[in-house]
């Protein structure tokens, strides 16, 4: 069975791991929301419509034409 | 085609246990104010009965409702039917299989007592089988997909699955000992962050992710309109699954755990309010203009105030957070109100959303009485307010009251009793809203049941689209998150590495480096008779009512004792640290109480104590001990780490446990109790005598031969 060893018995330098963690996380995000920023409206539209244009039957009582004034980023 | 009978499985499973989980909630919330209500049967006690409320509710009643609404959603945004109909139907009947066998195993006191992963091994690893069954019939439904970008409901989707499986795989690595006993690998103040990290993982990754998925598919769906911004779903998600895996930690504040990592958890979970409330505002927002449909279905206001309550929910969560919030909060039923609003709120109206919304549409039909189906929105909020507010109110009470100190410098509330006896009007309230509430899924199931009558079950339904072509055409070659949602596999493989860095960064430095869990050089592990009687305090489950970790506070070392250390737990496998104070902290009860005194509180707690709400615990004057088991749980305890001479457990453990358990009945003597020593009550006095002495001993040196 495993036994789990303790292999250093404390731990230096934690500084430097949480500048390199911050700087890291902080890239990460950023490149996300360029990434985000730069996406194209008819992509976006198409993507948010995925839901709603399922030509499944059997609809009771609901109506199934999208409001084109619902346009919004 | 789509696959409408496993959604109407799932379904009626989902209402079936929703009732059940409920009932065993109203059935332990009365047990706190009419303690009688334990019918002194030890199955049904409040400790043994906790977890199954808690169980039935998380993976029963929203387990079932996410596997509704998936196989629901999935199939129409993918638009192709599930990977297989073979294994849909082995994922339905093996969920229903380990619910009741939880429902079997739980009153039985076959539990790890490891929060909301109580179910032992042999279930634990049905519940790896079948979640994966799950997982391969999700991917391969999103690999035949004629979509081809998957809907951001899909990616909440793949990062629970993910998740959830390593999650379970992680916190369930334990060494079996009998049929329906492990031990866990981890000990103390390790296995306490492993299982926070999973605890407040499932909290993230069962009861929230997928739930966000269900949202983004069914709010947009019954209010006809797209979701407010798509580019904030997108950055929602990612900074969701990265940063809920953080938090965990906020469940130890001020208890042995490490602080950087107490830090971590709370840091995080401040941070975790944007992404959260990313989700609740995309949601409301996508109902701009459509706001009047609220008035008219009761889908939608079920739906509104489920994401309401989710941004309430993750306000409050991040607040208790706080170390300062949290040392009031914490142990008190401020947490239970917390949890209430999310699970009542969130989880419970979005289910009622989803099955008001499916029911008609799966039996072609309306629904029999939108009347009813209002009704039953008041009821139910009204009994999630009559729920949520006593406790908020208790929680306060109880806190200060444990705080309170007179002008002399004494605690002004000296006997835990007193603060007990001051909440109970609380109770009482709380139980009236959990009556409410179910009143609330009556009207629902019976709603639901004549609308199935009134219709025409639509078995499969039709699915019009033409299949993927080959994505490559000129010019516009696709990038970021556009490319992304086209590669299901690299989506997969990101969402992993988003979630495992959180974890990783937290749990390795607990398990290499020495100086994060200082050893204690008078701390010893438990003696034969104690690891029986620790055992027996696992099975009962009176982790439900009783902590086992005293803060740093002077209210606590005042009316406990020293603060708890996190080398005086190395040997504790599982933890038993506890998250609850319906009773007192136990931490210290070692030596307080002679022998007598215990033997006599466990026969009948109100006989030493008045007014305690305790159940008798009789069964364990008369039961005997389990000894011909003592060898495996011995030798199980070794293979993890506890330092037990080899050879121990044949022979001279069972003398070890003779000599203590005689002394135990000559102290009972004289305290004017005759009992036997192979009775379980002895290894309990053993064990609670036992608990927080080590610290107070000299060193020893060991006998010759031992392996320490």
């Amino acid at each position: 069975m495993i036994e789990i060893k303790n292999v250093l018995h404390s731990i230096d330098g934690t500084s430097l791991y949480g500048l390199i963690s911050i700087l890291l996380f902080f890239g990460l995000f950023l490149g996300l929301v360029v990434w985000i920023i730069r996406l194209k409206k008819p992509y976006l539209n198409k993507m948010r419509e995925l839901p709603l244009d399922d030509e499944s039957a059997a609809k009771p009582g609901v109506e199934q034409t999208p409001n084109p004034e619902d346009r919004h980023d | 085609m789509y696959d409408n009978r496993i959604v109407r499985a799932f379904a009626i499973a989902t209402v079936v246990w929703g009732l059940v989980g409920m009932a065993a909630g109203l059935l332990v919330a009365t047990q706190l104010f009419w303690p009688a209500a334990n019918l002194n049967l030890q199955f049904i006690t409040f400790g043994r009965v906790r977890p199954v409320h808690t169980n039935a509710v998380i993976f029963a009643f929203v387990g079932n409702g996410m596997f509704m609404g998936i196989y629901y959603s999935l199939q129409r945004l993918c638009k192709a039917r599930m990977f297989s109909d073979a294994l849909s139907w082995i994922n339905f009947w093996g969920w229903q299989a380990i619910i009741v066998a939880a429902a079997i195993t739980l009153p039985l006191g076959y539990t790890s007592s490891k929060e909301y992963a109580e179910l032992e091994w042999p279930i634990d690893i049905a519940i790896a089988v079948v979640w994966v069954i799950f997982c391969v019939n999700l991917f391969g439904t999103i690999l035949k997909r004629r979509e081809r970008h998957m809907y951001v409901s899909i990616w909440f989707y793949i990062a629970t699955a993910l998740t959830v499986a390593v999650l379970h795989i992680v916190n369930s690595m334990e060494v079996p000992v009998t049929m329906w006993k492990s031990y866990s690998m981890y000990a103390g103040v390790q296995d306490a962050l492993v299982q926070w990290w999973y605890g407040h993982n499932a909290v993230a990754f069962f009861l929230t992710t997928p739930y966000l998925g269900l949202m983004y598919y069914f709010l947009p769906k019954a209010a006809n309109r797209p979701v407010f911004s798509y580019r904030l779903s997108i950055i929602h998600f990612w900074a969701l699954i990265f940063i809920y895996i953080w938090a965990g930690p906020h469940h130890l504040l001020y208890t042995a755990l490490p602080d950087w990592a107490q830090s971590l958890g709370t840091v995080f979970s401040i941070m975790l309010i944007a992404p959260s409330w990313g989700g609740m505002l995309n949601g409301l927002l996508t109902l701009r203009g459509a706001w009047d449909k609220v008035r008219q279905d009761p889908m939608l206001k079920f739906m509104v105030v489920a994401v309401t309550a989710y941004g309430m929910a993750t306000l409050e969560g991040p607040t208790l957070a706080l170390k300062s919030v949290n040392a009031l909060a914490h142990y008190t039923n401020w947490i239970v109100a917390h949890v209430h609003t999310g699970a009542l709120g969130w989880n419970g109206f979005l289910t009622f959303s989803m099955l008001y919304y499916l029911f008609p549409r799966l039996y072609n039909t309306k629904l029999w009485s939108t009347k009813l189906a209002n009704y039953h929105f008041w009821i139910a909020l009204l009994g999630m307010v009559f729920y949520v507010v006593p406790l908020y109110v208790a929680g306060v009470t109880e806190g200060l009251m444990w705080k309170q100190f007179n002008k002399d410098g004494f605690l002004q509330y000296p006997n835990f009793l007193e603060v007990v006896q001051s909440i109970l009007p609380m109770y009482m309230l709380r139980a009236v809203g959990g009556t409410l509430y179910i009143s609330g899924v009556v009207l629902m199931a019976f709603n639901l049941y004549k609308t199935a009558k009134s219709g025409q079950f639509v078995p499969d339904q039709e699915a019009q689209a033409a299949p993927l072509t080959r994505e490559g055409a000129a010019g516009d070659r696709p990038w970021g998150h556009r490319w992304l949602e086209a590669k299901p596999l690299t989506f997969t493989v990101l969402t992993v590495v988003a979630v495992l860095v959180g974890g990783l960064v937290e749990v390795i430095p607990m398990w290499l480096v020495k100086q994060n869990v200082p050893t204690i050089a008078s701390v010893k592990p438990w003696t034969p008779l104690e690891v029986l009687g620790r055992d027996i305090y696992i099975r009962e489950g009176c982790l439900g009512c009783h902590s086992q970790m005293i803060r740093p506070f002077r209210s606590e070392t005042e009316r406990y004792g020293e603060y708890s250390k996190a080398g005086e737990f190395v040997f504790d496998h599982p933890f038993t640290w506890g998250s609850k104070r319906i009773g007192p902290d136990l931490h210290r009860i070692g030596g307080k109480y002679p022998d007598a005194w215990h033997y006599n509180h466990m026969d009948d707690p109100r006989s030493v104590s008045p007014g305690s709400i305790m159940p008798s615990y009789s069964w364990l004057l008369t039961q005997k001990l389990d000894l011909p088991s003592l060898p495996a749980r011995l030798k199980a305890l070794r293979s993890v780490g506890v330092p037990y001479p080899d050879g121990f457990e044949n022979g001279p453990a069972q003398k070890d446990l003779e000599a203590q358990a005689a002394k135990i009945v000559l102290n009972l003597k004289v305290g004017l109790v005759t009992a036997s020593t192979n009775r379980e009550i002895i290894a309990v006095i053993g064990y609670l005598q036992r608990l927080g002495t080590d610290i107070k001993a000299t060193p020893v040196a060991p006998p010759p031969g031992a392996a320490n």
